[in-house]
Formats: C-alpha cells, structure tokens, sequence
C-alpha cells in the first residue's frame, strides 16, 4: 500500500496523461475542422499552434480542476465532505490523503505516460543536435554576419538558429538567380526571422509529440504552408512578389521531373507550392475572415474544465477503478 | 579536401572553431604559437590549446607533423568546405525530421514538371506585363 503525497502525485499524474489523450483526440477534431486555406496566413499559422497546444492545455486544466476542491476545502472555502461521502473511492484531498496498491498505477503510469514522453525525449534530443550543429556553423561563420553562402550546387536558401537566426544561401542559388530574385529570396527569409518563426516551429515541434500521427502531419503541413504565405506576403507587400515567384519557379525547375506522368513527382506538396506561387504572381486570393471567433477555442477549454468540475466524483471513482 | 565529408563533426566547439579560425589564418602554428595569438589573451592555458589541438586532429580537420620536439599543426580543411559539410548535415537532418530549427524556402520534396513550370513562367511573365514590372 501506498498512501500519502506519492499517491496523490500519482493520481495527478495519471489525471494529466487522461488529459493529453482527451486533448490529443480534441485536436485531432479541431485539426480536421477548423483549418481553412481561405484564412489569412497569420490567423492559420495562431490557429494550428492553439489546437497543437490543446493536448497540454487540457492536461493541465484537469489537473487544476480536480485540484481545486482539495485547495478550497484546505483555504474553508467549501466543507469537507470527503467522510461524510465515504472513502470507496480515492479523494483527491490533502487532508484525506488516498491510499491504494501502487502495483497496478505504477504499471498503468509507465505505460501511459511512455508515449508522449518518449515523442518529447525524441524531439527534444533532436533539437539539441540540430542546435548544436548551428552553433558550429554559426561559430565558423564570420561574426556578425547574418548571410552565410555555403559552397553546394543544389539552389538552397534556409534559416538556421534560433536564438540569432543566419540566412544561408547556397552559390548554386546565387549562380542561378538574378540580383533581383536572390533580393526577394534574401527578404522572404528576413520574415521569416522577424516572425521568429524557427522558435514558433520549435515550440510547434514539441506539442507535436502529444499528437496523433495524422494530425500531426495535418498540423504541421497547415502550419508550413501559412508560415511560407506570410513571408511570401512580405516580400510581396514590398513589391517584390513577382521576384520570388520567379526564382521560386526557377529553384523547382533544377529538380523538376522530364515526364509530366510521373507521380511522385506530383506529390502532396507540389499543390502547396504552386499556390504560393499563384498567390505572388496573381492578385492574393479574397482572404476570408474565420466565420468562428478565436475566442471559441478559449470558451470550449472553460467548457471542458466546467464538465470535469461538474464530474470531479465520478473521475475520482474512474481513477480509484482503474488503480484498483 | 582530404577527409570524407560524412566523417566531419556534427559539433564544434568555441575554442575548437576560434583555433581553427587562426590557423587558416596563419596557415599553421604550433601549441606554443597558437597559445601566444589566442590563447594568453583570452586567460587560457597552454595545456588547454594542446588538448585542443590534438582533438582537432584527432576529428581530422588538423594535418600535424613533428618539428624538432614540437607539433606543427596545419588545417586540413578549408572553412568552405566544412561550412558546406554542416550546413549540408543541417540540411538533410531538416528533410529527415519535421521540427527541426529551420525553414527552408522550398521543401526538398516539391517537385514540379517542367508543363507546370512553364505555365507559371506565363504567368508571373503576364503579371511583370501588367505592371509593367521589369525584370534585372
């Protein structure tokens, strides 16, 4: 038997892991409804870090509802009713400590708790590396240039580090550019530093790993995408457009198939392109403004912490059973 | 470049890239050289830039050769080529996984046929007639 703190971290923990899969499938909806191509760039690239951020929040948000009780009951804010409803169930109560067979819990935790764990370890470890690579880079670099040209015949031009992000452009894209494409090219990458969108990605990136596969390739697509939209609409905004369009066609044409049959040639990802590059070259299409508020979001969060209030015995019963 | 690029480390550490910064510089030096132009300014040790020295050989960005009783360290790359062998690891480690710390301009993976291409090559071409926007 266990009783005591230990057991109610463990409950706490185990409410919270009950919360990331909740979360995980509410995103998953959130995900499959509420992503538009229609909204504006910047709406798209807020809205799918809120639904990947949903897992955590409602997470979170449990843990703090089944909290509450036991820290109004502490405060004598509301009575302690913990003996008069019996104690068949574990409460989550500081005066009531619960008490249960840890055996059970314990194996049920690691289990549960194994998968988003190992996707954060995962994605967090991959960071490290990349931003140690970036360190290299950035110390090779001459200082206090934010332009690094690299020496590969493949056009390239990318972001790299997150603290003091550096352009980098390989001499294959300078060779095959115009000076007024590598400017638009140059700029497009500016928005995107100004937008601190490598950190945004970061962040993106380990709210990722609490998602379900699908989703998450939904999210992350969605968010590239309107990511690559915004910088694209500041180059454009700075009439430049038709320059990054044009060395946008130019970079797709080194690696671009003879057959026009050919299907993996014509993966997901070529419609992606092609519109951002209609978009610099046509007039931007009508940006609709979402037809649901971004506060709904906040408002389905309250609704789903007042329904776990509301059920604050019955999840109690739910833990005791599954502990058992 | 002598050594395989795939053998090029993935880190590099501060005082590892500031001595190889100097000895490209200088084109070689020995411990005690390279500690009188980096290392006494900065406070650090002799014993610290040998140490240094002999792991950056050790990954293979040093050539050494024994002069009299000292050795005499050249760089073995050029601070192109291994700029361009990490930024190339950055770059395929960015098409392996989707989070990693970087935002490419076009994904590795689009592909257009050259149909498509020319169709938006018109397109932009009737846009600049338009606005009579010119190209350089």
């Amino acid at each position: 038997m266990i009783e005591s703190f230990p057991a109610l971290a463990m409950l706490a923990a185990l409410i919270g892991i009950i919360g990331l899969a909740v979360g995980a499938a509410t995103a998953s909806v959130g995900a499959r409804f509420l992503l538009s191509d229609s909204h504006p760039p910047e709406l798209r690239c807020r809205r799918v870090e809120r639904i990947a951020a949903l897992p955590v929040a409602v997470s979170l948000l449990a843990i703090l509802v089944l909290a509450l009780p036991a820290v109004l009951k502490l405060a004598g804010l509301i009575d302690d009713h913990c003996l008069a409803h019996g104690l068949h169930h574990p409460h989550f109560c500081l005066r009531h400590l619960p008490a249960f067979e840890a055996g059970p819990l314990v194996v049920l935790l690691i289990a549960a708790g194994a998968w988003p764990i190992a996707g954060l370890v995962r994605t967090a470890r991959d960071q490290f590396r990349h931003a140690r690579l970036a360190n290299g880079i950035a110390r090779l670099a001459p200082a206090r240039r934010r332009l690094i040209v690299t020496d590969s015949e493949t056009p390239g031009a990318f972001l790299l580090g997150i603290l003091r992000p550096r352009i980098v452009l390989t001499t294959g894209l300078i060779r095959k550019l115009s000076p007024a494409e590598r400017r638009a090219v140059v700029r497009h990458e500016i928005a995107h530093a100004r937008a601190g969108d490598l950190a945004r990605r970061l962040i993106l990136g380990l709210m990722m790993s609490m998602q379900f596969p699908q989703t998450r390739r939904r999210l992350i697509r969605h968010w590239s995408q309107a990511a690559e939209e915004r910088a694209d609409d500041a180059v454009a905004a700075s009439g430049k457009g038709l320059d990054l369009a044009s060395a946008l066609v130019r970079i797709l044409r080194e690696g671009a198939p003879a057959r026009a049959t050919d299907a993996y040639a014509m993966g997901a990802n070529s419609a992606d392109v092609v519109r951002r590059i209609q978009r610099l070259a046509d007039r931007p299409p009508e940006q609709l403004a979402s037809s649901l508020p971004e506060s709904s979001l906040i408002v389905g969060l309250g609704l789903i912490a007042l329904a776990l209030a509301s059920q604050h015995h019955a999840l109690e019963t739910f833990v005791g059973w599954l502990a058992k | 470049m002598s050594p395989n690029e795939s053998r090029f480390p993935a880190r590099l550490g501060e005082l590892e890239a500031c001595l190889l910064k100097h000895l490209w510089s200088v084109e070689s030096g020995t411990a005690k050289s390279v500690h009188e132009a980096v290392g006494r300014s900065r406070g650090i040790s002799l014993n610290t830039i040998q140490s240094t020295l002999d792991r950056l050989h050790r990954k293979q960005l040093l050539d050494r050769e024994k002069v009299s009783r000292a050795y005499r360290y050249t760089a073995s790359v050029s601070c192109g080529s291994l700029l361009a062998a990490m930024v190339s690891e950055a770059a395929a480690r960015f098409s392996q996984d989707n989070s990693t710390a970087m935002a490419a301009l076009v994904d590795a993976a689009e592909q257009l046929d050259h149909a498509a291409l020319d169709e938006l090559e018109e397109l932009i071409a009737a846009r600049r007639a338009v606005t009579g926007d010119r190209r350089d």
